[in-house]
C-alpha cells in the first residue's frame, strides 16, 4: 500500500490571481469607473505606438504599415541634418522653459491670493475672469494681440505715439517675439493653472492656520510657513508633467503668431514637422520627429522624478 | 400563434422587397467625390439637393459629395484620407506635393481611358497635349488638368479722388509710385485731420488660384521684381538657366521694396498681417493703392463706399521699373486639377466618373452645378447667367460648391460671374475690370514652374529664401555686397544648387526651357 501523501497544495501564482479577482469583483463598480480612462488609453495611447514603426519606415498606404519598406534611421537623420535643426531645438526650449519658469510662479500668486481673501464674492469674481482666456482659442488671442500691439493701429503703439515715442513692432521683432509669446500664453493660462494650486490649498488642515494664528504668525508667516509646504507636491507634479512636454512649445500658439520676420527666434519643432512633415505629406517624417519628443520627455521625466525624490522627497511616482 | 405567424409573414415580406430594392439597386454606382468649398461661405449642399435625385435617376450615380476646406487645412486632409489609403473616387488635389507623392505612391489612377468616354469634356478641356504633361507620368495620364478659367485677376488698385485731391498722376513708374504713395501717407488725403493713412498695401500671400507667387515674398510684391524683370522663381535663360534670386536686380527689387517700408508709406503690419486683415483695412479706407484680386474688390465694394461715400478707385497698369521693364507678375495656363483614386479605377467605377464629369461639363449639370436652381439663385436673361443676389452667398452657395467642375471660363459665364453693379452710386463692370487687369499686366506665364518637383527639403529652402528676404526689406539686415553675398553664398546650406538642377533638368525634358 502506498503511503497517503498531503495533497499538493495549489500553486502560489494560482492563489495570488484568485486573490485579485476575488478583490477585483469585491471592487467592480470602481474597476468599471476606471475602465473608460483605461480604454482610452489603450485605443489613443498605446495603440498608436504600434503604428509609430512608419518613422523608421517609408510608409507607403497602400502597402500599410506593415508593409511598408524599412528604412532605418533615415527620417531621424533627415531631421537631425536639417539646416535649421539646432535653431529649432534652442527656439523649443527657449520658449517651453520660459513658460514653465514665468508661468507657475503667477499661478502660485494668483492662488495664494484667491485663498487669503477674506470676500468670497471677489474671490469667485477674480478667480472666473482669470480663467476666462483659457478658453479662447490662439487665433482670437491673435486678433486680441494685433489690437494691442499692432505697429499701425495697436493700442501701446498708439499710447508710445502720443508720448512722442517710436512704435515697437513687437510681432516682427525678433527681440520682442518670444517676450510676447510667453508673456501671452502667461496671461492665457495662469488663472486655470491656479486652480490646482487653488485646490491644494484648500486642502490644508485649517487647523495649522488656527494653531498658528493663535501662536501670534502674521499672514505672511502663515503663507511662508504653510501655505507655500502645503502646495509643494503639486508643484512638483506640475513642473515634472511639464517637463515631460518640454520639446511641446505650444504649436497653436506659435503657428497663429508668428511670421516670416521672426522666424530666427519663433519657428520651433513642431512647426518646422507642420510645413515640412504635414504639408509635404512625409508622415514617416513627422512620426520620427514625433517619436523623438517622446522618448527626450519620457528621458527628463524620469531623470527630473529622481532629482525630486532625492533633493524634495516627492515626485510623480 | 397566429400573431408569431403574421410577424413572420411581415418579415418574409420586407425580406422579398428588401431584395428586390436590392436589385434595383444593382445598376446604380456609388461615387465619392471631394472637392475644396467653392464658396467658403456657405455651407455643404443639403441632402435634398436635386442634383442628388437627378444624378441617380439620370446616371445611375449614387453621388456622396465631401466639401474640403480651402487652403491648407483642405491639402492636410486629403493627405491624411491618402495615408489612411480612403481616398475618395474622385477629388481635387491642389496641393502638386501632394499629387505627385500620391503618383509615387501608387494610389491614383492613370485616366488616359476615361478620355474617350466623356468626348466633349475631353475635346474642349483635355486635348491641349502641353497641358497634359503636367500631370504625366511615364506617359500615364494621372489626373484631369483642367484649363485655367480664372488668372491673372489681380492688380494694383489706386484711390482715384485722392490722387484728383492732392493733385497728383496715376503713377506709371516704381518712381512716381513711391512719390503717390508718400503723398497718400503724409498730406492727410482722406482729410480727416489725422495721420491715419499709408500709400500702399499689401500681404506676404502665397495663394496659387490664377497666380504663381514664386519664391520669395509672394504674390503681393511680385510687381516689384517684375518692374526689374526678375518676377517669378527661374529666369528661364535656356543658357544660364538659375533662381532670379541670383540675379543683380533681384537685389535691387527687395531694395525697392526696403525704401518703401523705411519711408513708412506701407502699412507697417504688412509683414505679419493676414489677406482678410488687408481687405478690411482697404474697405476702411486706410490705403492709397492696394493690391487686391477683382474677386476681391466685388466681394468688398459695398463696405468701402459705405465707408467711403465719394470715393473711387482705379486699376493700375504695373509700374514700370528703370529700364523701363513691368509686370504684374506670374501666372500658369493650368486650372483646377482632378484626379482619380486608384481604388475607385479598380472597383470599375471610371465609366460612372466619366458619366458624370461629362453630364456637369455642358446643359443641365453644368447650369446646375455652376448656378444652382434656376429662377431662384438664377435667371437667364439674353443668357447671360444672372445671380440672384437678393439670397444671400451664404444660402445660394450651397448649391453652387460643385462648381469648379462645371465651369469653364466662357464669355458669357465670365459675365454672369463679373457682372455690372453699381455700388455707392458708382458702376464696376466687373468683367471688364478682369479683362483689364488680364490685359494690361503683362502677366508672365510660368506654367513650367508646375512641373519642378518639391525638393525633399523644400520647407527649409522657402523659409530660407522668404526669411532673408522679408529680413532685407523690413531692415532688419543691411542690405549691403556683403550681406548680399551672405545670403547668396548660404543658399548652399539648404542644398538649392540641386533644387536648380532638378528645376533646370525637368523643364528641359517637358520643353519648357529650349
Amino acid at each position: 500500500m502506498n503511503p497517503a501523501y498531503p495533497s499538493k497544495p495549489a500553486p502560489q501564482w494560482r492563489q495570488s490571481l484568485k486573490h485579485l479577482a476575488r478583490s477585483v469583483w469585491r471592487h467592480r463598480v470602481l474597476y468599471l469607473m476606471l475602465l473608460p480612462g483605461l480604454l482610452y488609453f489603450l485605443i489613443f495611447r498605446y495603440w498608436p505606438l504600434w503604428n509609430a514603426q512608419i518613422a523608421f519606415r517609408d510608409f507607403q498606404p497602400t502597402l500599410g504599415v506593415w508593409g511598408s519598406p524599412w528604412v532605418g534611421l533615415q527620417h531621424f537623420l533627415e531631421f537631425f541634418n536639417s539646416y535649421y535643426f539646432s535653431q529649432l531645438l534652442v527656439n523649443t526650449l527657449v520658449i517651453s522653459v520660459a513658460k514653465i519658469a514665468l508661468g507657475i510662479p503667477p499661478a502660485i500668486l494668483l492662488a495664494i491670493a484667491l485663498h487669503e481673501t477674506s470676500r468670497r464674492f471677489l474671490s469667485r469674481a477674480v478667480q472666473t475672469m482669470s480663467y476666462l482666456p483659457h478658453f479662447l482659442s490662439w487665433v482670437i488671442v491673435y486678433g486680441i494681440l494685433l489690437a494691442m500691439l499692432s505697429p499701425s493701429e495697436g493700442l501701446i503703439n498708439s499710447g508710445l505715439r502720443a508720448l512722442g515715442l517710436e512704435p515697437v513692432p513687437f510681432l516682427t521683432s525678433t527681440a520682442t517675439f518670444q517676450p510676447v509669446v510667453v508673456l501671452s500664453e502667461v496671461w492665457k493660462e495662469t488663472g486655470w493653472s491656479a486652480i490646482l494650486f487653488l485646490a491644494a490649498l484648500l486642502s490644508i488642515n485649517p487647523a495649522l492656520y488656527e494653531a498658528a494664528a493663535i501662536d501670534g504668525a502674521s499672514r505672511w508667516q502663515q503663507v511662508r510657513h504653510i501655505s507655500l509646504p502645503g502646495i509643494v507636491d503639486v508643484l512638483v507634479l506640475v513642473v515634472l508633467l511639464k517637463i515631460g512636454s518640454i520639446l511641446d512649445a505650444g504649436f497653436h500658439q506659435i503657428f497663429v503668431l508668428y511670421s516670416l520676420p521672426v522666424y530666427s527666434v519663433g519657428d520651433i519643432i513642431d512647426t518646422w514637422v507642420y510645413r515640412q512633415g504635414i504639408q509635404n505629406f512625409q508622415f514617416s517624417l513627422a512620426t520620427a520627429v514625433g517619436l523623438f519628443k517622446g522618448v527626450i520627455g519620457l528621458v527628463l521625466i524620469v531623470v527630473a522624478n529622481r532629482l525630486a525624490r532625492r533633493f524634495v522627497g516627492t515626485g510623480l511616482y | 400563434m397566429r400573431i408569431g405567424f403574421r410577424l413572420l409573414f411581415s418579415l418574409a415580406l420586407c425580406g422579398g422587397l428588401a431584395a428586390s430594392g436590392a436589385q434595383a439597386q444593382g445598376n446604380v454606382t456609388d461615387l465619392s467625390i471631394a472637392l475644396y468649398a467653392a464658396n467658403p461661405e456657405a455651407p455643404a449642399p443639403p441632402a435634398n439637393w436635386e442634383v442628388y435625385r437627378i444624378v441617380r435617376e439620370k446616371l445611375g450615380i449614387n453621388l456622396k459629395f465631401t466639401m474640403l476646406p480651402t487652403g491648407a487645412d483642405g491639402d492636410n486632409r486629403l493627405g491624411a484620407l491618402a495615408a489612411a489609403n480612403d481616398l475618395p473616387d474622385l477629388f481635387e488635389v491642389r496641393s502638386l506635393a501632394l499629387f505627385d507623392r500620391l503618383v509615387q505612391q501608387g494610389q491614383l489612377a492613370p485616366v488616359n481611358s476615361l478620355l474617350s468616354q466623356m468626348p466633349k469634356r475631353s475635346a474642349e478641356r483635355y486635348s491641349d497635349a502641353r497641358r497634359n504633361l503636367l500631370v504625366t507620368t511615364n506617359g500615364q495620364i494621372y489626373g484631369f488638368q483642367e484649363p485655367v478659367t480664372l488668372s491673372r485677376q489681380y492688380g494694383i488698385w489706386v484711390r482715384k479722388d485722392w490722387l484728383e485731391k492732392l493733385g497728383l498722376k496715376a503713377p506709371t513708374t516704381l518712381e512716381e509710385f513711391f512719390e503717390v504713395a508718400k503723398a497718400f501717407t503724409e498730406r492727410d488725403p482722406d482729410g480727416n485731420g489725422r495721420n491715419d493713412t499709408y500709400g500702399f498695401a499689401g500681404v506676404i500671400d502665397f495663394d496659387t488660384a490664377g497666380i504663381l507667387p514664386g519664391l520669395g515674398l509672394g504674390n503681393h510684391f511680385q510687381w516689384v521684381y517684375g518692374a526689374y524683370g526678375v518676377a517669378g522663381t527661374w529666369n528661364y535663360n535656356p543658357k544660364a538657366f538659375a533662381a532670379n534670386v541670383r540675379e543683380a536686380n533681384f537685389r535691387k527689387a527687395t531694395e525697392y521694396i526696403r525704401r518703401l517700408v523705411e519711408a513708412r508709406v506701407i502699412d507697417p503690419d504688412w509683414a505679419t498681417m493676414r489677406r482678410a486683415d488687408l481687405r478690411t483695412r482697404w474697405q476702411q479706407g486706410r490705403y492709397g493703392m492696394f493690391f487686391e484680386s477683382v474677386g476681391g474688390l466685388q466681394a468688398g465694394l459695398q463696405n468701402f463706399h459705405a465707408n467711403n461715400p465719394n470715393a473711387e478707385l482705379l486699376l493700375l497698369p504695373p509700374p514700370k521699373g528703370p529700364e523701363g521693364k513691368s509686370s504684374m507678375g506670374t501666372y500658369s495656363s493650368a486650372g483646377w486639377l482632378y484626379a482619380v483614386s486608384k481604388r475607385a479605377m479598380d472597383t470599375g467605377k471610371g465609366t460612372a466618373i466619366a458619366r458624370f464629369l461629362e453630364w456637369a461639363h455642358s446643359g443641365e449639370g453644368y447650369f446646375l452645378l455652376g448656378w444652382g436652381r434656376y429662377k431662384t439663385d438664377y435667371t437667364l436673361p439674353n443668357n447671360v447667367p444672372t445671380i440672384n443676389t437678393q439670397i444671400p452667398i451664404s444660402v445660394r452657395g450651397s448649391y453652387t460648391q460643385m462648381r469648379w467642375l462645371a465651369f469653364n471660363g466662357n464669355p458669357l459665364e465670365m459675365r454672369g460671374r463679373y457682372p455690372e453693379i453699381t455700388v455707392g452710386g458708382r458702376k464696376y463692370v466687373m468683367h471688364q475690370l478682369m479683362a483689364q487687369a488680364q490685359r494690361q499686366g503683362n502677366w508672365i506665364d510660368r506654367t513650367g514652374d508646375l512641373v519642378v518637383k518639391a525638393a525633399t527639403n523644400q520647407a527649409d529652402i522657402e523659409r530660407y529664401v522668404s526669411e532673408n528676404l522679408v529680413q532685407f526689406a523690413l531692415g532688419q539686415r543691411p542690405i549691403n555686397d556683403s550681406s548680399w553675398n551672405q545670403f547668396l553664398s548660404g543658399l548652399r546650406n539648404v542644398r538649392f544648387e540641386q533644387y536648380e538642377a532638378a528645376a533646370e533638368k525637368v523643364l528641359k525634358e517637358s520643353g519648357y526651357l529650349k
